[in-house]
């Protein structure tokens, strides 16, 4: 039986922040930074279910996804980071994008595009 | 150094702001850095007075001040953050780091060296010297490559030598260390003595 549209975006919401979660998780991670875009997406109430129960999208600060559920489910997340020195960004942004990638893996989804972004490096 | 609100090329994104409704003066109308800022800011405004316009009349609608506080913040922060520079050889970059990212780890690094002040810095995705222009490709290196442009002042009695051996050295180190990026060459112009 295929979720209902309430059951969709909580079980979203939930994603987006245990994904949020893992990664500030990361070594090297000082925040997620929130965005413009970000922070236009989150006037919209929580997450936003699309194309008839076929897709949702989610919003908070810094992190982003895009769910598409089909036979299996993908899902596209971007996030934004400031990251601290302790490390090189680039160290510290792909072990963000594995730890992405696990948690979704461990949710029975699959990775879409997965962005991360630096904005910057605190002193 | 640390000013979060300033542009590459030195000047702050409030000074840009602040005469966005007149001409660009002269420092802007040469600056790559300004007149992106100006062409950003100038498309914010259109959309805000639009929506000033269309929410006038309902009260319901005027964003309450922390709010508006909070985008403001959220504008100036994305104006002067410039490209996003890919941090691997992915033929579909999903790892990037900002501009502005970078040349914050130039200007710390120019910081460290006795009798240089930074000012302008721009930096660029390295592409092959071979390359043709509708080809331009990007290196690669265990890291991707980037070109470094820096203008600076410096102190009476400052080595010229010296001190520009030695920016190049800390800014190269400072920003494979802490951005992965490989530095390919550091552009340096001295603009004064202070």
């Amino acid at each position: 039986m295929s979720a209902t549209h309430a059951e969709l975006r909580a079980a979203t919401d939930d994603l987006r922040d245990r994904l949020a979660d893992a990664a500030v998780a990361v070594d090297g991670v000082a925040r997620l930074e929130p965005t413009l875009r970000n922070a236009l997406r989150r006037l919209q109430a929580g997450t936003t279910v699309l194309a008839g129960g076929q897709a949702a999208r989610s919003a908070a600060d810094g992190i982003e996804l895009h769910r598409r559920v089909a036979v299996v489910d993908v899902v596209d997340v971007h996030v934004d980071l400031a990251v601290t020195p302790v490390r090189p960004a680039s160290a510290t942004a792909r072990d963000v994008r594995a730890a992405l990638t696990r948690v979704l893996r461990e949710s029975g989804l699959e990775p879409g595009r997965l962005a991360v972004a630096v904005l910057s490096v605190e002193r | 150094m640390a000013d979060d609100t300033r542009l590459s090329c030195g000047r702050s994104i409030d000074d840009v702001w602040s005469h966005l409704d007149g001409a660009p003066d002269e420092h802007e109308r040469s600056c790559p850095y300004c007149l992106e800022a100006r062409a950003r800011l100038l498309r914010l405004s259109d959309a805000a007075v639009d929506l000033r316009t269309s929410e006038a009349a309902d009260p319901t609608l005027q964003p309450d001040p922390g709010f508006a506080a909070s985008v403001m913040g959220l504008v100036r922060a994305e104006v002067r953050r410039g490209q996003a520079i890919p941090l691997d050889d992915d033929d579909e970059p999903g790892l990037t780091i900002s501009e502005q990212a970078v040349v914050g780890l130039v200007w710390a690094a120019a910081d460290s060296v006795p009798g240089v002040r930074a000012r302008r810095c721009r930096v660029r995705v390295a592409l092959r010297d071979d390359a043709d222009d509708d080809a331009a490709e990007r290196v690669f290196a265990g890291g991707t490559l980037v070109d470094v442009g820096l203008s600076l002042a410096l102190q009476p009695g400052t080595s010229l030598v010296e001190a520009t051996t030695l920016l190049r050295e800390r800014v190269t180190d400072r920003v494979g260390e802490q951005s992965g990026l490989r530095v390919r060459r550091v552009d340096l112009a001295v603009e004064e003595v202070l």
